[in-house]
């Protein structure tokens, strides 16, 4: 090991006096400087200025590739090479030299994150606290792909002559570009992924997120390099002794290690894709099922107290064991609301195993003695995401949706028109009427409730329902207000804590009088999240749970944080999407199609009485019916809502056309109010 | 010491022999192995510094084997290829280090004690802190004779030294040669008769494979005694004796010609005289 250090401490020395080196990594250091600090593109800061970092690593790998091919023609030219074949270290030197070069990308992708570091702090990101996350990204992005091309850069070349080692290391160079879309080829190679991306998306509540497929396929690239280094070796030496048993069997396994983990690397592409999956298999939803009207009851029994212990990351899967204490039963039956795709494991009512029929979204349990119960579930599964958030690094998970037994038989999904001959499905808020006592515990760490204003692993207090939040968040009280937004944008959004929740009041008074309304105006919080509805939801921007008010982050993301929020989200987020989110809130919509699908299109309407939106989302409907032949399912509401619409769709004169849609919005809710 | 080599063969293909069933006892001291370019000896050094595995055969340094524990034997043997060469933006000192590094010299002061030792040896000791890329061809081979001590080897394999150098350092050089001769094996391969009749202790040479062992140098120049003849011809006689014997060498004097030639038979009007080394050399290798 001693003579293996000083080899090493040898090759080391001979590095460092290739000025050219540091030349090359000087550039690159500067090339950095002047993409972050000089050409500011919009959007390009913090995380998002990491995501763009391909063509810095392009050019870094064709840097890396040419050391690799300098180094390899300076041995070539100095007669070294036959001599040091026969010497003991030969096998020492060799990966010595690997060692000294993955040194020295190492130390520059170490000099890389503390540059980047230094950036996102002058930048007040906030982004500092994941030093390590960027330090590990940087050695996936830069110093496997730098190490790696370093190495073939070298094995080509002392393989081959330069008429060929120069063309085939530029074809590599070229096929393994982060950009699959530079490459015109039918199919899709897995070469290009050498050199990709990380999978954080624009998500960046993730943090930085890298993913299995992602590290599988850098690894297997580096591997691909020493292989080659080793066949270099072993063939372009002189040292046919070499060429025996043991040689042999290396090659041979250098060959199988090739095929097979192009193999990997060719089924890890799987694995890449953003780890918040749009998760839409609503296959076993029946629509018209959906639009039938039940005859709903109001909820047996009141829920007194509950407990939560959420169980460990597990990718996408939620597991979770709950305890509610009911009391006031009536009967003998007991209804919950909960998620078809959820499986409960097991249930216990007051400590005995009970028996249970599941249909679609429904627990139903019979032969109940008590008015009060002791009930608990085991529960496990994966939920859309109009439902719930859960990955592995994180979780929204509102209390409105039924990713946990809702006591009461409850309509979860709505069908809404979104056009193409679609229906997608929103969320129908399910919201408790009263308060009750409340446990959260988990296994995950630094999760955000609505029972504190602090991260934590186990809270104690009361709501209406148990909220959830997990991901590189950051949470406070400002003024009495618990405002959570992600690290990167916590310091944007909260300095004008004040104004939105001002600016949220008065649009809640006004809708209040306009529609004549009782609107509850308390705002207890304020999360900035991703709302991950997909743009199945009402409103793909904001949400309100009680007094939480969620922002979608994402859609609101004013990346360069040149403008004062209040101006950037004026702008983007428009008094509409607020109205449509109050009034849905208040429309009856259970066994209802044409509500949802037209509720933000009669509401724009409203406002600016312009019917061009109203026509055609009309004709997309009329196409959606008759293609998922659901008419013969419309309720006979439904068929009035739509004959109301055809009707406002006639109106030429725009004040017409506003109280006309007004007047059927009022209508939805009055019709909700007498229910 | 010897270095024993038993029925070693090369082929290189099913009827092409590199090496021929070669049999060798070389003992302490400097041995040369001498024959015309493509005759067999580099393939002869490679096998015993283990760049190629033979056919067949053993070698035995010490009584070991020493091809079936060639990486153990690598640390006594040293070697000096044809074309040596070193990093030239390294000094004659750091280059020294670097081999001495990968021979497996731990000892950083014993290794730079060795290392003085060996340059003043053959004579660089001025030169140690001058780059190798400064370094004139002899200055190189000198440095390329001084690595191979580095360990103290018991056998050192030198292939073609002096092939290049002028006069002055070829004589420079076999005295460094001489200097390190002993308590080792030495075996110098070469096409140059001086290298071997000034410096060896022994001789083999070496034409298609096949070896021919000769104890002492007197004993190679003995290999022609009697059969090689001079004779004076005119200029226009040349061709008709080239064509009918086998000429060793041509001489102008007094507008004659003075041929010697090898040969078994007598040959009428000519004169018998004592061979030179190149001669005995020539004349194997011609027959």
């Amino acid at each position: 090991m001693l003579l293996f250090f000083k080899t090493l401490s040898l090759e080391l020395n001979f590095l460092v006096r290739k000025v050219y080196i540091f030349a090359i990594f000087l550039v690159s250091i500067i090339y950095l400087n002047f993409g972050y600090n000089i050409m500011v593109i919009e959007g390009l800061r913090g995380i998002n200025f990491l995501e763009t970092i391909t063509f810095f690593v392009m050019i870094l790998t064709m840097g890396s590739m040419v050391l690799g091919i300098l180094n390899a023609t300076q041995e070539k030219r100095c007669n070294f090479e036959e001599l040091s074949n026969v010497l003991p270290g030969f096998w020492r030197r060799h990966f010595a030299k690997i060692f000294s070069w993955s040194l020295i990308s190492l130390i520059y992708s170490i000099t890389v994150t503390i540059v980047l570091i230094y950036f996102f702090k002058k930048d007040n990101t906030g982004l500092e606290i994941f030093s390590l996350e960027i330090f590990l990204f940087n050695l996936l992005q830069l110093f496997i792909p730098m190490i790696s091309f370093w190495i073939i850069g070298y094995s080509i070349e002392k393989m081959f002559k330069k008429t060929i080692s120069w063309p085939l290391l530029i074809s590599l160079w070229y096929f393994t570009l982060p950009f699959d879309n530079f490459l015109y080829f039918p199919v899709k190679m897995a070469l290009n992924q050498y050199t990709e991306n990380p999978d954080s998306g624009s998500f960046i509540h993730f943090g930085i997120n890298t993913s299995f497929g992602c590290v599988s396929r850098k690894l297997w690239f580096l591997l691909f390099g020493i292989g080659l280094f080793i066949l270099s070796l072993l063939f372009k030496n002189k040292n046919k002794i070499q060429k025996n048993f043991k040689s042999l069997s290396t090659i041979i396994i250098l060959i199988f290690i090739f095929i097979f983990s192009f193999f990997l690397s060719l089924n890890s592409i799987n694995f890449s894709s953003e780890e918040l999956k749009l998760l839409h298999n609503y296959k076993d939803i029946n629509l018209s099922q959906l639009l039938k009207k039940s005859n709903k009851t109001e909820p047996s029994g009141k829920v007194t107290s509950m407990e939560i212990e959420l169980g460990k990351a597990d990718n996408n899967k939620l597991n979770y064991k709950i305890t509610m204490d009911i009391e006031k039963i009536i009967g003998n039956e007991i209804i919950f609301t909960l998620y078809r795709s959820l499986n409960v494991k097991n249930m216990k009512i007051n400590n005995e195993q009970t028996q249970f029929i599941r249909k679609d979204d429904l627990l139903i349990i019979n032969g109940i003695k008590s008015n009060n119960i002791k009930i608990t579930f085991d529960v496990s599964g994966k939920l859309p995401n109009t439902i719930g958030e859960i990955t592995q690094k994180t979780l929204l998970l509102t209390y409105d949706n039924a990713w946990y037994p809702i006591l009461g038989n409850h309509q979860i999904l709505i069908p809404i028109n979104i056009g193409n001959y679609k229906v997608a499905y929103t969320n129908n808020q399910i919201l408790s009427k009263y308060k009750y006592d409340l446990i959260i515990k988990s296994n995950r760490k630094d999760i955000i409730t609505n029972l504190s204003d602090i991260k934590g692993i186990s809270f104690k207090g009361k709501d209406y329902g148990p909220l959830i939040i997990q991901g590189k968040y950051n949470i406070n009280n400002v003024n009495g207000l618990t405002f959570v937004a992600p690290v990167q944008l916590y310091n944007y959004y909260s300095e004008e804590s004040s104004f939105f929740r001002k600016h949220l009041k008065t649009t809640l008074n006004t809708i209040s009088s306009q529609y004549n309304i009782e609107i509850d105006t308390n705002i207890d919080k304020i999360f900035f999240v991703k709302l991950n509805n997909n743009g199945t939801d009402i409103n793909s921007t904001f949400k309100r749970v009680h007094s939480n008010y969620f922002f979608d982050y994402y859609n609101l993301l004013n990346p360069d944080q040149s403008e004062k929020p209040r101006n950037y989200m004026n702008k983007q987020f428009n008094y509409t999407n607020i109205i449509a989110t109050i009034l849905w809130e208040k429309i009856n919509k259970e066994n209802h199609y044409i509500r949802g699908s037209f509720i933000h299109t009669l509401v724009e309407l409203s406002e600016n009485g312009d019917t061009n939106w109203l026509q055609h989302n009309l004709s997309n409907t009329k196409r959606n019916l008759k293609f998922n032949n659901l008419e013969k399912h419309l309720s006979d509401e439904d068929k009035k809502d739509l004959e109301e619409l055809k009707k406002i769709n006639l109106l030429q004169n725009q004040n017409e056309i506003k109280f006309a849609s007004k007047n059927l919005l009022e209508s939805w809710i009055m019709r909700n109010r007498s229910n | 010491m010897s270095l024993v080599i038993k029925n070693i063969t090369k082929k290189y293909s099913k009827k092409k022999y590199a090496l021929n069933s070669v049999n060798m006892e070389i003992p302490n001291g400097i041995y040369g192995l001498v024959g015309p370019n493509g005759a067999g000896k580099t393939t002869l050094m490679r096998i015993l510094v283990g760049l190629i595995k033979p056919n067949e055969g053993e070698i035995f340094l010490n009584n070991q084997c020493m091809l079936k524990n060639i990486d153990y034997f690598r640390q006594k043997i040293g070697y000096l290829p044809q074309e040596f060469g070193c990093y030239k933006n390294l000094t004659v000192k750091e280059c020294m280090n670097t081999i001495a590094i990968l021979k497996g010299l731990n000892n950083k002061n014993k290794r730079l004690e060795q290392i003085d030792k060996i340059l003043k040896e053959v004579n660089l000791s001025n030169e140690s802190l001058k780059k190798v890329g400064n370094l004139s061809g002899g200055m190189r081979r000198r440095l390329g004779i001084a690595q191979t001590i580095i360990g103290n080897p018991l056998l050192i394999i030198v292939d073609e030294p002096t092939a290049g150098l002028d006069p002055e350092e070829r004589i420079r050089f076999r005295g460094v040669i001489r200097k390190i001769a002993t308590n080792r094996i030495i075996l110098i391969s070469t096409h140059i008769i001086e290298d071997v009749k000034n410096n060896c202790d022994g001789i083999s040479l070496i034409k298609n494979g096949v070896i021919k062992q000769f104890n002492s140098f007197k004993e190679f120049e003995e290999l022609s005694v009697g059969k090689v003849w001079q004779k004076t011809i005119s200029e226009e006689e040349f061709e008709l004796y080239e064509n009918k014997y086998n000429i060793l060498s041509s001489n102008t004097i007094d507008n004659k010609l003075v041929i010697r030639i090898y040969s078994d038979e007598r040959i009428s009007n000519a004169e018998i005289v004592k061979p030179s080394a190149e001669e005995g050399y020539l004349s194997w290798i011609k027959k």
